[in-house]
């Protein structure tokens, strides 16, 4: 199956070609090779590396390539020179310093009876989701109406806290991935997060309930060297603003995309099995992050090129997860894609905190649109669906669809 | 026949391995961290582990190849 419509052209340009020029002296770079030296939009020059093993080994070593920096700050240019770190900013630590924090988040987000735990609760979410639409104005926006509500309800269930209280979690996450937006006004949204989890954190002290952030002070005060508030307030403000939006967006991209393979859909409705390979296979196949940011700390090589300690380097997961020598047929979107070793959900000590819950919440929400919403269509061609231009995560800005109805949701 | 070594030391309780091969990797109830639950698994767990080695974040699975 062909995959250069025009959807998949402009999204998978913007993914690829962009949003990298060739850095000044090296105009004859291929974007595309081994080890491209690009300018980033944030005005750095940097390694793009878009081999699968090279990509791996540059995520893995945290000797060699540190995370300080921060994974992302070269694609926004307000945010650089990047700041001094704050306290807790695990993202940007590298070593020891580093894994004090990811196993915080472990048995909360990534023990695997956790999230089967959890099933339930993502069931009920994306079924009184679907229950609103039903009723909605036709076309409905079903990234408005249902991918950011079914993440966003989700994330605050697992911190149970009020879902009412999106809206301040909506303006922090597109804060912190908004190409545009001015300092103040990002500043402004962050702020209003951090006093949020303040209080939070007090009150989950007094007051422990069953919900992750509970546990990881719970957890942390029984430990050796026990968080911080400072360091509490990042984990809580990662937990609830780092990944529902990505998330969100991705699910959207997955129905678009439906949309684009009708073949992809029949398959899917005639086989629901198929919903876990086909949920990893999307987030191969999808562009998403072009490249996660590192600094070299030693010189060194990648593919025959010399790194300088210093010289920023760019994992291009992306890129990595369709190499062929990897991947057979990468550009072909294979929902039944076995073994998929991809590296969109990144590799190594940071690699994504929040996958399985991904996973998860992609999963239960992809088998029961198609269960529940047989008739589902997009309300314009697929060529005319907006995509986000100003988000570093590319994707459909809205999603109108129409249908005959909604079925009722199976008793759980 | 595979053999299987963990470092636990390096293991970021991300439960992949543990979704990929339930038989053979589980995580402790308090930590997240991996409990290998078979060290030599039967061959028809191959498959599956080798899966769980290569889709482990932080290098913690490594398998040697017995005769
Ligand atoms: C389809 C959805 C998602 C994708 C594609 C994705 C992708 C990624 C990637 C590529 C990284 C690596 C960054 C690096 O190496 O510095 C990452 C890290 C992270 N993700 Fe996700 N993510 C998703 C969903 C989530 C969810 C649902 C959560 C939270 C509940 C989450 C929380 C995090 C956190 C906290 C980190 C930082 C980990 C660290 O620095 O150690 N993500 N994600
Ligand atoms: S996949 Fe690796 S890091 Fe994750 S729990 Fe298993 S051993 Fe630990």
């Amino acid at each position: 199956m062909s995959v250069s419509t025009d959807l998949s052209a402009r999204a998978v340009d913007r993914a690829r070609g962009c949003p990298f020029a060739a850095a000044a002296g090296h105009e004859e770079t291929d974007l595309n090779g081994p080890v491209a030296r690009v300018r980033t939009p944030a005005g750095i020059d940097a390694w793009m590396v878009n081999r699968y093993d090279d990509v791996r080994d540059v995520l893995s070593d945290a000797t060699r390539f540190s995370s300080g920096a921060g994974s992302i700050n070269h694609m926004l240019p307000r945010m650089w020179p990047p700041q001094p770190m704050e306290p807790g900013d695990f993202n940007r630590m590298d070593g020891a310093e580093h894994l004090r924090f990811r196993r915080a988040f472990g048995i909360e987000l990534g023990a695997a009876k956790r999230i089967d735990g959890l099933r339930p609760a993502v069931q009920r979410i994306v079924d009184e989701r679907l229950d609103a639409i039903a009723g909605a104005e036709q076309p409905v926006d079903l990234h408005e109406l249902f991918s950011k509500p079914v993440t966003t309800a989700v994330i605050a269930d697992l911190m149970d806290v009020p879902y009412e209280d999106r809206q301040l979690f909506h303006d922090s996450a597109s804060a912190a991935l908004d190409i545009n937006i001015d300092v103040e006004t990002a500043t402004a949204a962050f702020d209003k997060l951090k006093a949020y989890v303040r209080k939070l954190l007090v009150d989950r002290r007094e007051n422990p309930g069953d919900d992750a952030l509970s546990h990881i002070i719970t957890r942390s005060e029984a430990g050796e060297k026990p968080f911080t508030d400072d360091e509490l307030e990042s984990i809580g403000f990662a937990l609830i603003s780092a990944g529902f939006d990505v998330t969100a967006g991705m699910l959207t991209f997955i129905m678009l995309t439906l949309f684009e393979f009708p073949d992809e859909m029949a398959r899917l409705v005639e086989d629901p099995s198929l919903a876990p390979t086909a949920v990893d296979e999307f987030v191969r196949y999808l562009p998403g992050n072009v490249g996660i940011l590192r600094q070299a700390i030693v010189d060194t090589e990648i593919a025959g090129v010399q790194i300088k300690a210093g010289d920023y380097v760019l994992a291009g997961i992306g890129a990595g997860s369709h190499d062929a020598e990897v991947f057979p047929d990468p550009e072909k979107l294979d929902l039944a894609r076995t073994p998929n070793s991809h590296l969109n959900f990144g590799r190594g000590p940071h690699a994504c905190v929040g996958q399985q819950l991904a996973r998860l919440e992609l999963r239960v929400a992809l088998e029961t649109v198609l269960r529940r919403v047989p008739s589902l269509r997009c309300a314009v061609p697929v060529s005319e669906v907006p995509l986000r231009e100003d988000n570093i995560v590319p994707g459909p800005a809205h999603l109108p669809v129409v249908f005959d109805e909604v079925l009722p949701a199976q008793e759980q | 026949m595979i053999h299987i070594e963990t470092d636990t030391d390096l293991c970021i309780a991300s439960g992949v391995c543990a979704l990929a091969a339930p038989a053979v990797f589980d995580q402790d109830e308090d930590t997240g961290l991996v409990v290998l639950l078979d060290a030599d698994p039967a061959e028809e767990q191959a498959g599956a582990v080798r899966e769980a080695a290569t889709m482990c974040p932080n290098a913690v699975i490594r398998l040697t190849e017995r005769a």
